[in-house]
């Protein structure tokens, strides 16, 4: 019995550090969300050239941090799929970048030299308005496995209850 | 319209990936074989004092994919495939990177650490690699290729067509002269085809077998009657050993 009750509880503890670090990032609003930009996703080895979380909710006026864990990869804005208000950003290769989130919406971006092998993400920040710019965003043509991933990643969000308005 | 294809090398990888919803296809060779087989100009590759210049690569290489595919042909049964680019990238030829499967192909085209690497390499000394993706599937299509070139030296194609569960590999051969255009048949077409033949020669050894059990079986049975009848002794043979 005891044993079987050391297995369960071994279970549950390996069945959530391993599904913990595949689930999308909700930062709560004192702290810092951390993306990485991995060459090499940490969970499923046939993935290559990722942000890891691809999905992050963060409230308005939080700050993510895109860590620069592996080499080659950046983070910059998608043209036409961060709201109007919204201040672009577009980071340097091989160098981490701090972006703060003001405005409430939809924000995709992508790693410049591999957002057409699939390396595209988004970050919903909660707030009034969020879904303002969520048709626009959604509209914008994507190139290569780009479509592929996008549509995983709205299907994913919305699963998630972030694209609805109601959601915090 | 063709091209000539300069005769330094022979051989080109094509990797064909092919998904419910959406296809790949992957393109690898020596650089300036890419180049002279999609009769592409090689000013398409940045180039700094003779050698190739990464840094230019930093914003994307889907341009150059781009290029090299506009002159080529590439339908799934008969209609554009929608091909597009999605990465380009030259690795040192004597370090061939592994080009098996998609997931090799996929490694090959994404912009590496070169990036801000020192080393530095001229366009000759290098094989690129190639990836584009489609939304459309081609999971039961026929796929043409049709390159604007033809080969002035034999010309090996290895073509590995990933489906569902498996890979089928073929190679085409092009002899000297001769336009280079192939087709890579559905991968139902392959099972269709095959497996009746693998069917109808298993009934045939197996028709083949019992037909010469059973003769050697009348055979032993009537040289037993023989024996018996002239008070002989019966040769023993293979089928009552």
């Amino acid at each position: 019995m005891t044993q079987n009750t050391d297995r369960r509880k071994f279970l549950v503890a390996t069945a959530a550090v391993t599904l913990l670090p595949a689930l999308p990032s909700f930062a709560q609003s004192d702290e810092q969300a951390v993306v990485e930009m991995l060459t090499k996703h940490p969970t499923d080895s046939k993935l290559r050239n990722v942000f890891f979380p691809r999905i992050t909710s963060v409230q308005a006026g939080q700050t993510v941090l895109f860590k620069a864990t592996d080499r080659s990869h950046n983070s910059a804005s998608i043209d036409g799929m961060i709201p109007d208000a919204a201040e672009e950003w577009d980071g340097r290769i091989n160098e981490d970048v701090e972006v703060t989130f003001d405005v409430p919406g939809v924000y995709g971006y992508k790693c410049t030299p591999h957002a057409a092998t699939g390396m595209v993400a988004l970050i919903v920040v909660e707030g009034e308005g969020k879904l303002d710019n969520l048709e626009a965003a959604q509209g914008v043509r994507q190139r290569g496995r780009a479509k592929k991933v996008f549509e995983e990643i709205w299907e994913e969000a919305a699963e998630l209850g972030l694209l609805e308005a109601t959601s915090t | 319209m063709f091209g000539v294809v300069a005769a330094r090398a022979d051989s080109l990888t094509i990797i064909l990936d092919r998904s419910t919803n959406s296809s790949e296809l992957y393109v690898a060779g020596p650089a300036e074989t890419l180049l002279a087989l999609f009769d592409v100009d090689r000013a398409v590759i940045p180039m700094q004092d003779g050698v190739v210049d990464y840094s230019a690569f930093a914003l994307g290489t889907w341009g150059i994919g781009d290029a090299l595919l506009q002159n080529t042909r590439v339908t799934f049964d008969n209609a554009p495939s929608g091909f597009e680019a999605m990465s380009f990238m030259l690795h040192p030829s004597e370090d061939a990177l592994p080009l098996q499967t998609p997931f090799d192909a996929n490694m090959a085209i994404g912009i590496c650490s070169a990036l801000s690497s020192p080393e530095r390499y001229a366009l000759e000394e290098m094989t690129g690699y190639v990836g584009y993706f489609s939304d459309q599937t081609s999971s039961a299509s026929t796929i043409e290729v049709v390159l604007p070139s033809v080969s002035r030296t034999s010309l090996n194609i290895s073509v590995v067509d990933y489906m569902q569960g498996g890979a089928l590999t073929f190679v085409r051969r092009f002899e000297p002269g001769e336009p280079i255009r192939f087709v890579i048949p559905p991968p139902g077409n392959s099972f269709r085809l095959n497996i009746p033949l693998v069917l109808l020669a298993l009934v045939s050894v197996f028709a083949a077998a019992w037909k010469i059990n059973h003769r050697s079986f009348v055979e032993h049975c009537l040289r037993q009657l023989f024996a018996k009848h002239h008070g002989r002794k019966a040769q023993p043979t293979s089928c009552s050993e």
